[in-house]
């Protein structure tokens, strides 16, 4: 009995690990093949909206000066553009380098300071955004390095009025000698250039980031605006937007850079805190977006599913690899067995070679063929995620599914600095050569 | 000539740019192509090329694959018997038959060695070369994190032996002659995927046919080495080390590293330029008009 429901139970995840193989396979044939959607990015002159570039930072005194250093050098209309950096307690430089950035630029860099309240970058964000009424609202990471045309380019979708959200490509720039930024470049080119494009083409749900991207003031207000205490606000006001009847608009064009982890315990933090809180959005939104059958295009909802259970998909692996290994313990018939295994392994093998055949699509797209051949290593870096996410979602789902952690979450920063964390050893300016350096 | 026709050719005459204006349009103002940025690349292929691409070449693939199998099994039937009085295996070659769709069938061999449920030095020994991995994996520097995640997990499947082995009293459900004849079934089934899995995630790119073909050659040709000889392996190592080896040696060491071999040869020839100047179709360089 216990042995057919574990054989059950195994064929059950190899079937879900098998719609995501489909399913990474589809966007790929769909990216490569397909018509590209992409229907506002000849906006070049327009009457432009007015737009708050908001830069949340929590001790980032080592690369907020390159920010805003590119941030000043965008072609938006001066009048119509308000850069505002967020600094949310840091304990470092950070303050004292907004303020002279706005002692420089008055008017166009108004900073906000933020002492007390909830931490963490989406109560900072709900709080900053009611004292603005800017038309649009833009968001980027203190880390990133925006190109000269960025902003219009990622306003130019708002023309459409039922768009809620846009997103545009990130692009890591610290492509060193370290195999892990190597491997996180491939990952990101994978699921910007081929994934999120691909969704765009079908009409899916391509998803916003929470960085080089932006919302519709109307449209955040209407969905509620950002929520307090959540640790994938992005993943959170996609599933928002998209259950309101807002669009949510994937630009490919609109690439901005930005600094991957560069160490492996970075890595799993990040990518543990990625998977809580879009754990946190499934809990949340599963049975809304299901209840919009009928309502909205099945496909779109079906797909949503599947991107609210994406970080499920380890913990699920995880699952199967340890029921081949007790089927494998318990004696069931050798031929059963193999099949059994079989299934598992071929997943593994050929459902990772669909995401592989992914990411080797976007290298090949992005015209770097000779960066393929560090394809076998994303082995190693999935086998990491598998582990990372698979405790995280374990200790989630253990303690408190929709628990939300009201701090500030961070990768390490190792520009301009020696790569200290938070009290990195920079030059206190947060200026490098990076600022508008970086291919536009 | 037709009355179209003729109107046409006056018009292309009396009127050059009306040829040039095609290309003249994806030219810069000293001549060079204008190559579309990467968002908008993407692939034309006609339906007919794409599905010889897909499937019909993959097909011809499995075909011949499928006529070279039991002639590949009987070159693996001769190295397992020179291997066997190499290595002073005990037992013979036999044969186990598999048939597909009642209609073909293919006749694998193995060695009829077998292995022992580990005696209590074999155990002790074991569980103290899993503890010293897993000792050796914390003290690794935070780059090599990913190879202690790997021994970690090759510790947590042993652990798992130690345990069964530590606790059940025998038979164990297999004896290695069926598991060794398994194993390069299922390495079978892969080799004769490959070329489907190429014509889905490797043909259709605008790669040079020759190299196509050379690599999916390649690739087969290293699978029908490989595998008798990872299962011989396999074999020796489950024979003097014990049963409790078995399942570290499938689980890790069995059907995944010969994907990861796959992966290695299609990374290799994903990065293989296009044929020509690009993969796609934008426009080509060339010379100016």
């Amino acid at each position: 009995m216990i042995v057919q429901i574990m054989t059950v139970s195994l064929y059950c995840i190899v079937t879900v690990l098998v719609v995501y193989t489909v399913r990474h396979y589809a966007f790929t044939m769909n990216r490569l093949f397909g018509r590209n959607h992409q229907p506002y990015v000849d906006i070049g002159a327009a009457n432009w909206p007015t737009v708050t570039v908001f830069v949340p930072a929590h001790n980032e005194e080592q690369v907020i000066g390159d920010m805003l250093e590119n941030l000043l050098a965008v072609d938006y209309p001066a009048e119509k553009l308000t850069i505002v950096p967020i600094n949310d307690r840091s304990d470092d430089a950070t303050g004292a380098i907004i303020d002279s950035y706005a002692a420089r630029c008055p008017g166009r860099i108004v900073p906000y300071h933020r002492e007390k309240g909830p931490g963490g970058k989406a109560a900072a964000l709900r709080e900053v955004c009611r004292k603005f009424s800017s038309d649009i609202f833009l968001v980027f990471d203190a880390d990133y390095l925006p190109g000269r045309g960025l902003i219009k380019q990622l306003v130019a979708p708002f023309f459409d009025p039922e768009v809620g959200a846009v997103m545009g490509r990130v692009v890591p720039h610290n492509l060193n000698g370290i195999l892990l930024t190597r491997l996180l470049d491939l990952e990101r080119a994978g699921g910007y250039q081929v994934d999120q494009q691909a969704r765009m083409n079908l009409g899916l749900i391509p998803q916003y980031g929470g960085t080089v991207g932006g919302v519709r003031k109307s449209a955040l207000k209407s969905v509620g605006g950002w929520r307090r205490y959540c640790l994938a606000e992005d993943t959170d006001i996609t599933m928002r937007m998209v259950l309101h009847g807002w669009k949510v608009v994937y630009q490919n064009r609109s690439e901005c850079y930005e600094e991957v982890p560069q160490n492996w315990k970075s890595r799993i933090r990040q990518i543990q805190r990625w998977a809580r809180g879009h754990n946190q959005s499934m809990f949340r939104y599963t049975l809304p977006l299901l209840s919009k059958l009928g309502k909205l295009p099945t496909l779109m909802v079906l797909d949503g599913l599947l991107l609210l259970g994406v970080f499920m998909v380890p913990p699920l692996i995880l699952t199967g690899w340890l029921l081949a290994m007790a089927l494998f313990y318990s004696g069931v018939p050798v031929s059963h067995a193999v099949v059994v295994i079989l299934g598992v392994t071929t997943w593994s093998t050929a459902g990772n070679f669909a995401a592989f055949f992914e990411v080797a699509t976007a290298a090949r797209l992005d015209g770097s063929y000779q960066r393929v051949l560090l394809l076998p290593f994303l082995s190693f870096g999935f086998l990491v995620s598998l582990m990372a996410v698979s405790w995280a979602t374990l200790v989630q789902i253990l303690t408190a599914p929709c628990a939300e952690s009201p701090c500030w979450h961070k990768t390490e920063r190792h520009r301009n600095g020696n790569g200290n964390g938070a009290h990195g050893n920079g030059s206190g300016h947060g200026k490098s050569g990076y600022a508008r350096e970086m291919p536009r | 000539m037709s009355g179209r026709a003729s109107i046409a050719n006056t018009s292309a005459v009396s009127n050059p740019l009306s040829t040039l204006l095609p290309d003249m349009r994806r030219r810069g103002v000293r001549g060079g192509i204008i190559q579309k940025h990467r968002a908008f690349i993407n692939f034309k292929i006609s339906p007919a090329i794409f599905l010889f691409n897909i499937l019909v070449l993959p097909l011809l693939w499995v075909g011949v694959l499928l006529l070279l199998l039991n002639p590949l099994f009987a070159a693996w039937n001769v190295f397992f018997e020179f291997m066997r009085g190499t290595l002073d295996l005990p037992g013979a070659v036999a044969v186990k038959t598999y048939e597909m769709l009642e209609a073909v069938s293919f006749n694998i061999p193995y060695l009829t060695v077998g292995a022992e449920w580990p005696d209590g030095r074999m155990w002790w020994t074991s569980a103290f070369v899993t503890a010293a991995l897993l000792i050796v994996s914390f003290f690794l520097p935070n780059r090599f994190l990913p190879l202690a995640y790997f021994l970690r997990a090759m510790v947590g499947i042993q652990a798992t032996s130690l345990v069964y082995f530590g606790f059940a009293s025998g038979p164990f459900p297999y004896h290695l002659p069926e598991y060794m004849a398994g194993l390069l079934a299922a390495g079978c089934a892969l080799l004769v995927m490959t070329p489907m899995l190429f014509g889905l995630t490797f043909y259709i790119f605008n790669i040079p046919w020759r190299k196509k073909l050379l690599l999916t050659g390649l690739v087969l040709a290293h699978l029908a080495l490989l595998l008798p000889m990872q299962a011989l392996l396999h074999a020796y190592i489950i024979h003097h080390a014990s049963l409790m080896m078995m399942p570290v040696l499938f689980f890790v060491f069995g059907l995944l590293l010969d994907i990861l071999v796959l992966m290695a040869f299609y990374s290799w020839g994903m990065s293989w330029p296009p044929a020509g100047d690009v993969d796609h179709d934008s426009p080509r360089r060339g010379p100016h008009p």
